[in-house]
């Protein structure tokens, strides 16, 4: 590349949904743009479970990306939403229909490589210099402070602004000194696998008509005590199943039968979610790493005109019947381009970028759906506080079917005396306290 | 289905250097080992005669759980743009 090229307005790294996002929101403003990704096209790096939830995105996204993201192609609409709880050999499933009264579903099953391509032809089509294969090694600073652009390989593409969407392993962050690697945020482990299955089958399996789809979180004792649980998705006609695993207790643990691959299988073993994928051929294995931070000073920001943003920024939501990381990471991909448009006209305001971002997370749906998923770490990671319920629900719901020799044994005010001494014992309200943190 | 014959069925383009590359000397030194065990594509084995670890990066699925497991004693860095695994479901 020429040395002397006129800079660039904003460079982003990474072709994410929070890269693609924010370059488009850039572009549609006027900005010059040019996003770097360093697959051979966007979305052949991406990975999700994977669910998208849209309504978030209406109040933060402009009205014509907004609208791109709800054109682009997602797998089925979400009308089904199920919980499950696996005990060895026995399951509880809780299914209920989720079609809310409104035009739009309340989320999408999606698979990236897909949909992650749609937007990149939609941000070229909005003005966006996209260079595919492009991995980016580092940010370059300058004496003064300021980023001055990123370099790949031995050329340096020059911006005012740089937007960091390169996913949860910060790499290129640590190698441009933003993250230090002191301190240890904690992860998740997710390990899928996709398997192809008629839409035919798929809607007889699960219930579904035409484009209807199904969401599935599963919780239990199949993960031999590693925090974490299971989800099935379905796509057009695949059928994406997988399990989310805590990863400092698999590397504190560090045993054979808690390898991901084999809690995988043992995941994929058990009934019901076996029989949701019989006869289905696996078309691909995959897997990521997921923030699941503890604390927010675990949120990676950026620096002056470095604006993290993502995966990488630690943007994810799990509250347990909703886990959430594409609505966000678009959401501050969104507002970070904002920020960025805001400052153009400003050029010596440019240091200023990170801190007006920062207010700007803080005051969206990102920052309050990310603080209540920190309260919610508490009770989801003693597998032991879903367990405690679980089992016991199971039970006593399975009793409630039972009829034994002696005739009916247990109606429903049993059932409800077991319940009431289950919630009032000490472990019932240990319980308890934690939950209302959340 | 064997993690192996999982990961085959994924496309990858092989770049001749390793994109991930044990610290034999930290590697021999270490107790735990964590790599052994967090890897969703089991790329991880340990050499027994001399403590070392070795890693098939060519069924690489870039997750990241090794860096974060591990940040000191490997190498870590995204295969060079073009290579690595490209996913076709996602």
């Amino acid at each position: 590349m020429d040395e002397n090229q006129d800079r660039v307005d904003l460079i982003v790294v990474g072709g994410g949904v929070s890269g693609l996002v924010c370059a488009m929101e850039a572009a549609r403003a006027g900005l010059n743009v040019v996003l770097l990704e360093r697959g051979d096209f966007c979305g052949s790096k991406s990975v999700t479970g994977g669910r998208l939830y849209l309504h978030p995105l209406k109040g933060v996204l402009s009205e014509e990306v907004f609208g791109s993201v709800v054109e682009a192609p997602f797998e089925r609409k979400v009308c089904r939403e199920s919980l499950v709880f696996i005990k060895g050999e026995q399951f509880l499933m809780f299914e209920c229909d989720c079609r809310f009264d409104t035009e739009m579903p309340n989320s999408v099953t999606v698979l990236r490589a897909k949909f992650d391509r749609y937007l990149a032809e939609k941000a070229e089509s909005m003005g966006v210099v996209i260079v595919p294969e492009a991995r980016v090694d580092e940010i370059v600073f300058s004496s003064d402070g300021l980023a001055r652009g990123v370099r790949v390989r031995d050329d340096v593409i020059e911006g005012d602004f740089v937007v960091l969407a390169e996913g949860a392993a910060r790499w290129i962050a640590r190698s441009s000194a933003l993250f230090n690697g002191s301190s240890s945020p904690h992860y998740c482990t997710g390990v899928k696998e996709v398997y192809s299955i008629s839409s035919e089958k798929i809607n007889d399996r699960f219930g579904l008509r035409e484009d209807e789809g199904c969401a599935t979180l599963v919780a239990g004792d199949f993960l031999e005590g590693i925090s974490g649980g299971g989800f099935i998705y379905t796509n057009r006609d695949t059928v994406s199943v997988g399990v989310v695993l805590n990863l400092n207790q698999l590397s504190e643990r560090c045993s054979e039968e808690i390898k991901p691959h084999v809690l995988m299988d043992c995941f994929g073993s058990k009934r019901p979610v076996a029989d949701f994928i019989s006869d289905g051929k696996l078309v691909e294995y995959s897997a990521k790493i997921i923030p699941e931070f503890r604390s927010s000073s675990d949120v990676l920001w950026g620096r002056s005109n470095v604006i993290v943003v993502g995966d990488c920024a630690g943007f994810v939501a799990n509250h347990l019947v909703t886990v959430r990381g594409m609505d966000l990471a678009m959401a501050s991909g969104s507002i970070a381009a904002g920020v960025i448009c805001q400052l153009m006209g400003k050029k010596k305001q440019k240091a200023c970028a990170v801190d007006i971002y920062r207010q700007k997370i803080k005051d969206s749906f990102v920052w309050k759906d990310f603080l209540r998923a920190l309260g919610a770490h508490r009770f989801i990671n003693s597998s032991k506080s879903i367990n405690f319920y679980g089992d016991r629900f199971l039970l006593t719901v399975r009793e409630l079917f039972r009829v034994g020799e002696g005739g009916k044994s247990i109606f429903l005010g049993g059932a409800l005396k077991d319940l009431r001494k289950m919630i009032f014992s000490v472990g019932g309200i240990k319980n308890y306290l934690k939950m209302r943190k959340f | 289905m064997k993690v192996e014959e999982k990961i085959a069925l994924n496309f990858y383009r092989l770049s001749d250097r390793p994109h991930i590359v044990p610290d034999k000397d930290k590697c021999t030194k270490c107790r735990t080992k964590p790599c052994l065990y967090v890897c969703p594509a089991g790329l991880y084995t340990l050499v027994e005669e001399t403590g070392e670890v070795k890693v098939e990066v060519s069924g690489c699925l870039e997750c990241g759980s090794c860096l974060k497991a591990c940040p000191e004693a490997l190498d870590w860095s995204p295969p060079d743009g073009r290579y690595g695994i490209q996913y076709r479901y996602g």
